[in-house]
């Protein structure tokens, strides 16, 4: 039996406002449901194991080395996105110190695996979906047998005195994620996230889209994998009886929850069958959304619907691939409203060939639209995405490498016919009419 | 903060900033920070030239604002101790002469 330690480091030290930082923070802080699953597969496996999610507990670096030093853990897994991959490393390095095998995996890594595994302080890196590839990656651990068999990882191999990065064949998608088991909550602060209504969950996997700005095509191979509405009923049933979460806001992770209208439509009927009592939201798309399935999801506690709009120009939109138009935006905005379902409408601006006429546009639209929740992001290449792989082809240059400013709030590139700056000033802008929140 | 220093105070030049109607955005880029300053600290951020001092900054608020000195020198003192402590602003490192 192994002793496992699942981390999940916090964001970089990137604020809407220094003074109130975690007012930003909270916000953005769900169960980490990827080290939930993996904890649930190392159960699974009689390991025994422990997941810290570092914001929701405010954890210190200092602490978190108490912890270790203390609990002694076989293996360290690290999860990471591209902001929280200092952080991330710096978690390694306190394991890898103390003499813990590290593990480290996410989106980021999944990427740029070569670079985690040359810092030393990561032994092997996950790549893409996680669960198979851990469980494997344990009993090779546990039974000391060598992982080039492993598919999905990448490591260190000294050969004639130089280090080579292996990386083995990939792992396929898991086609049944009914087999997995349900995160494992119990390893979870969950009162905390209770507290602050951040409760989530995922009814599939991946997106078919090729959007130019996203990781998802790259991570997920663009086939979307679904659990079972059973399964997925059970999960909320779950969360709400055991954590006395009833009447309160549960989050959708999934990329394009309406997909399937069919699929949708049992889901919502399942939840008023089964007398669950929820408000929740979903990420959706402007083009696969209807009256009919809006008004199943609104029967069946669904509050608010969010789009990923992205801007107010017909041609930025083409050349992101974003496969719709304004027009199908508006329309699909009309009908929520219409309905009496609140709309969150997420924009970027800072596309490399955009001027800064194509950000007014956006700015004009997100106005017209008078989405309930409106957010706005400058482009961020994030790597994986077509726009971080053909960077030099697409014009961008990024003018701050500081990754824990990854996250969209700040501008970190020009374009061809933009400065930085000028996405500074907009940004300030949409804080200025959109974010009245924090003090002044 | 003390404020009768007779150094200068000066911002530092690579701040962004936009002016709003009730105040102004100022965006540190190298901090990766969004600030927001109400009108009064709007006229405080425009003071801050590089040539008067926290003090001469005092007495031009409090002539503006028509305010206690007092009032004044306790909130332009905790508005630059904020400004300093997130590397906004510095003193020149040479009194005014």
């Amino acid at each position: 039996m192994l002793k496992i330690v699942l981390i999940n480091p916090s964001q970089g030290h990137t604020y809407l406002h220094k003074s109130r930082p975690e007012d930003t923070l909270i916000a953005k802080m769900h169960p980490p449901l990827g080290l939930g699953y993996l904890g649930a597969i190392v159960l699974e496996k009689h390991h025994k194991v422990r997941i810290i999610d570092m914001p929701i507990r405010r954890l210190s670096f200092n602490a978190l080395k108490s912890i270790l030093t203390k609990e002694k853990p076989d293996v360290v897994g690290v999860s990471s996105f591209t902001s929280t991959y200092p952080n991330a490393l710096r978690c390694a390095k306190i394991a890898k110190g103390l003499g813990s095998i590290v593990i480290m995996g996410g989106y980021h890594v999944s990427f740029k695996y070569a670079d985690a595994l040359y810092t030393k302080a990561v032994d092997i890196v996950v790549i893409g979906e996680g669960e198979v590839t851990f469980a494997e990656l344990l009993d090779a651990i546990e039974n000391q047998r060598d992982f080039h068999k492993i598919k999905g990882i990448a490591f260190l191999e000294n050969i004639k005195g130089r280090d080579i990065v292996v990386r083995t064949p990939s792992r396929e998608r898991i086609k049944d994620l009914d087999s997995l088991p349900l995160p494992a909550y119990q390893l979870m602060d969950m009162d905390l996230y209770a507290r602050i209504e951040a409760f989530g969950i995922i009814t599939g996997r991946g997106c078919p889209y090729k959007c130019k700005f996203c990781s998802s095509p790259s991570m997920w191979k663009r086939k979307v994998v679904y659990r079972g509405v059973d399964k997925v009923i059970s999960e909320i049933k779950y969360l709400q009886n055991v954590y006395n979460y009833s009447g309160k806001e549960l989050e959708i992770f999934d990329d394009v929850f309406t997909l399937s209208q069919e699929r949708v439509i049992e889901l919502c009927k399942l939840i008023s069958h089964e007398g669950i009592n929820l408000r929740w939201n979903c990420l959706a798309r402007v083009d696969r959304i209807n009256v009919k399935l809006i008004r199943a999801m609104k029967k069946a506690g669904c509050i608010q619907i969010n789009f990923g709009i992205e801007s107010g120009s017909n041609d930025t939109l083409k050349r992101i691939n974003k496969g719709f138009t304004t027009e199908k935006a508006r329309k699909a905005v009309a009908l929520c409203h219409n309905e009496g379902l609140n709309v969150g409408g997420f924009f970027i601006i800072g596309f490399p060939f955009e001027t800064t006429a194509d950000f007014e546009k956006t700015f004009t639209f997100m106005k017209e639209l008078k989405c309930e929740e409106t957010d706005l992001a400058c482009l961020t290449p994030y790597p994986g995405t077509e726009f971080y792989e053909n960077k030099e082809e697409e014009g961008i240059k990024i003018v701050d490498h500081n990754l824990e400013k990854f996250n969209g709030l700040f501008p970190l590139i020009s374009g061809k016919t933009f400065q930085r700056e000028d996405l500074a000033k907009y940004m300030m802008l949409f804080l200025n009419e959109y974010n009245d929140e924090y003090p002044g | 903060m003390q404020l009768n220093v007779i150094y200068p105070v000066k911002r530092r030049s690579d701040i962004s900033s936009l002016e709003v109607e009730k105040g102004i955005f100022i965006t540190d880029m190298k901090a990766g920070a969004y600030f927001r300053l109400n009108s009064t600290g709007k006229r405080v951020w425009e003071l801050i030239d590089g040539r008067k001092s926290a003090e001469e900054i005092v007495r031009l608020v409090t002539n503006e604002f028509a305010v206690e000195e007092e009032t004044t020198r306790k909130e332009v003192g905790e508005f630059l101790e904020n400004m300093k402590e997130n590397k906004l602003v510095d003193f020149v490192d040479a009194p005014l002469k």
